[in-house]
């Protein structure tokens, strides 16, 4: 299986900068209880909160608002 | 015992599913009475801490799939996760990690080697895809206590580089 056969809209030609940015999230999942924690850009969770984050990340629709068109997100 | 299954309840659904291995049914139930009760008296939570202990040494008893599933059915009731994580090892953290995405409707992907454009070798322990996001996942099972922030700190810069290296990689066969 390919990426792009999960992400039709995506081809192997389309420039990294304009989806990957937007929608790769660098997450450390930990066996230790504390609170989320934003350290460089990625996301620090214990496991028990994990499916919590993921959806509170998919609640916010604006973050995947951009528009798809000609081979580009805008 | 300590009771998160609510959360759970709500965040993994699917979770509910895994149906409870059948040869501790009776010793869960007693467990459930107990815990359910109002006040405890001190003999009572020592039977409760007992039992639960019990129940979470049985994960050594299975064979690794079974013992997973196990697991994630004790973390969805609320048990210690501590002394699970500590019995299953980071192996078995990955796994359940993995379950559990996969129970948020995610496509998961373990173990996701790949090369760097200078040919270095890289892994990403977990990549789980639910339109429109992809996750890279660094999973860290620690078990020590005290000050973990710094080591924690440390490993997120350390995925975010190997994430970026995964942005960059343009031809992804799982």
């Amino acid at each position: 299986m390919e990426l792009f056969d999960i992400f039709p809209e995506i081809s192997a030609y389309t420039p990294l900068k304009y989806w990957k940015k937007a929608f790769l999230i660098p997450l450390v999942v930990s066996s230790l209880d504390h609170d989320l924690i934003v350290e460089n850009d990625v996301l620090i969770v214990p496991l028990s909160g994990l499916g919590k984050l993921i959806n509170e990340i998919l609640s916010h629709e604006e973050l995947f608002s951009l528009k798809w068109e000609n081979g580009f997100y805008y | 015992m300590k009771n998160n299954g609510e959360i759970n309840n709500k965040i993994i659904p699917s979770i509910l599913n895994v149906p409870l291995p059948e040869d501790n049914k009776k010793e869960y139930e007693i467990l459930r009475k107990l815990v359910e009760k109002e006040e405890l008296s001190n003999e009572e939570e020592k039977k409760v801490e007992d039992m639960s202990n019990q129940l979470i040494n049985k994960l050594r008893e299975h064979e690794e799939q079974k013992s997973i599933l196990y697991a994630v059915h004790l973390i969805k009731n609320g048990f210690e996760t501590r002394k699970i994580f500590q019995i299953i090892g980071w192996k078995g953290f990955e796994k359940v990690t993995a379950i559990l995405l996969e129970s948020l409707d995610a496509n998961v992907f373990s173990n996701f080697r790949f090369k760097t454009i200078l040919g270095e070798k890289r892994e990403i322990d977990i990549l789980a895809f639910r339109r429109p996001i992809v996750l890279s996942i660094d999973c860290k099972n620690w078990l020590r206590k005290g000050s973990h922030t710094y080591g924690l700190r440390q490993a997120a810069k350390q995925h975010w580089n190997y994430s970026i290296f995964f942005q960059k990689f343009q031809h992804i066969h799982l």
